[in-house]
């Protein structure tokens, strides 16, 4: 049933890829490194009436995040009416103070939003996080899709599938939505940041300047972009890849050298729009997912329709208990760290080290979750000409313009590892094209 | 009720001259519940390009750049103020308070507030009013700490402050505001003048029933009609009356002088 034409091609096109640059850099033991972010040809297949239900789940879940953020940083109805308890907002790191009562133009916080999804060996598909600050990835499926096409044009006559080209015209939708008046511009940290083709690639296919912080100057509470020839022209949105701490050192960390004096300011003003807005840590947080099933019901009227995974509060006394009860079969996760990081297998553990995990559970229960571990359905691969099972998950994303965009591809991530369960690309794992059939 | 008249100055100067200076200025006073304020005069220099704003916490701010070198910034206000006129400012609702009773990197207790606290705790056992109790509070804190000036820096929290029992009026501050937060009370930093001569001053402001009220824990007592202030925030950083990046490798001195006198009528 496989389409051989396009994995004999499998080669080719990730020599391609390395040529365009496709690489992911990491930092490990404070040494940079680039390392290629591989690509398995054989794409994830979703169908045409499975997907329409992920598009209308994730559509929901994005809302009802945005009436959140709305809500946090004004508000706070959600606080007042006891739904979400308030030391899982001021004591989470992504809450920044700052944005209390900045309104970003047009009400909009989460405009490119990548939502982390699993399905279960049951088909269920399950919500594993939401990415509401500057989630990467887009590009990957983008230029793959590009180049096997280019390979093995026949496959693609064949089948009848979304074309994912279209992100790119998606994305200047969003950006246009909100934009002031003047220039598009994405806002890149520079080359030895880990998303830099993406952020080239982006601005390639959205016609956005590409910038990095000293190329933006404030004056008279407007932003500008210095040109070529050092004219000064109007910015009216930053498509920013970098993350809130560095953006302002006036406002925020005083030490960044990558951000942009003032740029907080200007954007008080509603005199730029920047995407995401800034503030978005507090919805995606660890601790805050658990309340996503809850906020879809107070500020929606409705009922989810993507599940999270089953997910404990050990701040919860009855869910401690049962935390304590079950510790061998859930997985932890330190809501402060991201990329992998943090995560435990209660099963891994030893004897001491689930002594002194569940101590230090109870000294703070906030700060974890507990999750039970879902048996994935895993997705095929090829590993040295022979096809293997993995673990895999989808990063969809989730636009934000007029209305919300469900893009009809997405990034599907696997682990190489045939024990693990952490796909997160920082971690040394490839990558899939997401294929979403048109009939 | 009293009518004061004051006067603020800050300048710094640099060894060599800077350029690119960006700055952020927080004093401008406000007219509130407590005080009226009249005649106020800011003047920044350099003002090559000023505007204004208002922060998360409702201060006023002026922010603005330098691209030419420079050796010199210099803020400049004066004004007067009716002051004393209500002892309180009207809170928002009390759901929304919730940053103020959460401690920043500057207010997070260590192991000698978390002990002294269990002492205070049976001291504020009988008492149930959030005003009540950071009387308590404030006395009890000031016969604790010695004031000097010299033991602790802008960056020193309120722990160890605290654990050396000296410090200064954003260190009597600071640790005011983490055993309101232990007593779960929402407490916030407040930048200010105070009558007489010499620099800005710091005091607390704490939630009860509606209000905020001002207590200034370095001079143990409650906040009438001799303080004006100019801004309020979590702690010290929210606060600050001058931020500023600048390119250049300049050495800098700050020189701060306040004067507040009362017009006699």
């Amino acid at each position: 049933m496989y389409d051989m034409d396009l994995f004999e091609h499998t080669d080719t096109v990730n020599e391609l890829l390395a040529r365009y640059g496709v690489k992911f850099g990491i930092y490990k033991n404070n040494e940079f490194k680039e390392q290629l972010f591989p690509f398995d040809a054989i794409p994830r297949i979703i169908e045409k009436d499975e997907f329409s239900k992920l598009e209308k789940g994730l559509k929901q879940r994005v809302m009802a995040l945005n009436l959140f953020l709305k809500d946090i940083y004004g508000e706070k109805k959600i606080i007042r009416d006891k739904v979400v308890p308030e030391e899982f907002i001021y004591a989470s790191s992504g809450y920044l103070t700052q944005c209390e009562g900045v309104m970003p133009v047009k009400g909009i916080y989460s405009h490119i939003s990548g939502i982390d999804l699993v399905q279960g060996k049951n088909k269920e598909w399950y919500i594993l996080e939401d990415n509401l600050r500057v989630p990467s990835g887009a590009s990957y499926p983008m230029i793959a899709r590009e180049l096997c096409r280019r390979s093995s044009p026949r496959t693609f006559q064949d089948y009848k599938l979304e074309d994912n080209r279209n992100y790119a015209e998606l994305l200047r939708r969003t950006l246009d939505h909100v934009n002031v008046e003047g220039h598009t511009v994405i806002l890149t940290p520079g080359r030895y940041n880990a998303a830099y083709f993406e952020h080239s690639y982006l601005a390639e296919r959205t016609g956005a300047h590409l910038a990095n912080g000293h190329e933006l100057i404030v004056e008279d509470d407007k932003l500008y972009f210095i040109g070529v020839e050092g004219k000064k022209e109007r910015v009216g949105a930053v498509y920013r890849r970098i993350s809130d701490e560095y953006l302002d050192p006036m406002t925020f960390c005083e030490e960044s050298v990558i951000g942009i004096p003032h740029i907080f300011d200007v954007y008080r003003k509603g005199n730029v729009a920047l995407l995401n807005a800034v503030g978005n840590g507090i919805a995606d947080d660890k601790g805050i997912y658990y309340f996503v099933p809850k906020m879809i019901k107070y500020y929606l009227g409705e009922d989810p329709i993507l599940q999270n995974a089953p997910t404990y509060l050990p701040f919860y006394k009855e869910d401690m208990d049962y935390v304590l009860e079950h510790f061998d079969d859930l997985v932890l996760k330190d809501v402060a760290e991201a990329g992998g990081y943090g995560v435990v297998f209660g099963s891994s553990m030893t004897a001491a080290q689930k002594e002194d995990f569940i101590a230090l559970l109870k000294k703070e229960p906030r700060r974890f979750i507990a999750q039970e571990v879902i048996d994935f359905m895993d997705l095929d691969i090829m590993e040295k000409g022979e096809i293997v099972p993995r673990k895999a998950d989808l990063r969809a994303f989730v636009l934000m313009a007029d209305e919300p965009l469900v893009w009809k591809s997405g990034l599907t991530r696997f682990s190489r590892n045939p024990d693990s369960f952490i796909v997160n690309s920082s971690q040394g794992g490839g990558f899939k094209d997401t294929w979403v059939l048109s009939q | 009720m009293k009518k004061l008249r004051f006067e603020y100055r800050m300048t710094i100067t640099f060894d060599q001259p800077v350029t690119d200076h960006r700055f952020t200025v927080k004093c401008v006073p406000e007219t509130t519940e407590r005080q009226r304020i009249c005649d106020l005069e800011i003047r920044v220099l350099p003002d090559h390009s000023l505007s204004g704003g208002r922060d998360s916490f409702g201060n006023r701010y002026i922010y603005g750049n330098s691209p030419d070198p420079g050796d010199r910034f210099e803020i400049y206000m004066r004004g007067q103020a009716d002051t004393g006129l209500s002892c309180m400012e009207t809170a928002e609702a009390e759901h929304r308070l919730g940053r103020y009773r959460y401690a920043t990197s500057y207010t997070r207790p260590g192991e000698s507030i978390l002990a002294y606290h269990k002492e205070l705790r049976e001291l504020l056992a009988d008492k149930t009013d959030n005003y009540d109790k950071c009387v308590t509070i404030m006395h009890e804190l000031y016969r604790m700490m010695t004031y000097q000036p010299g033991v602790t820096t802008l960056k020193t929290t309120a722990e160890e402050a605290f654990g050396q029992r000296k410090g200064v009026c954003q260190d009597y501050a600071h640790i005011m505001i983490t055993l309101c937060h232990m007593e779960n009370i929402p407490a916030r930093y407040v930048v200010g003048m105070l009558i007489g001569e010499g620099a800005s001053h710091a005091w607390v402001e704490i939630y009860d029933k509606g209000g905020w009220y001002g207590f200034d824990p370095t001079n143990d007592t409650i906040v009438e009609a001799d303080h004006i202030k100019i801004s309020n925030g979590r702690d010290y950083r929210d606060c600050l009356i001058n931020q500023g990046v600048f390119v250049g490798n300049a050495k800098q001195t700050q020189k701060i002088q306040v004067l507040v006198e009362e017009i006699q009528q």
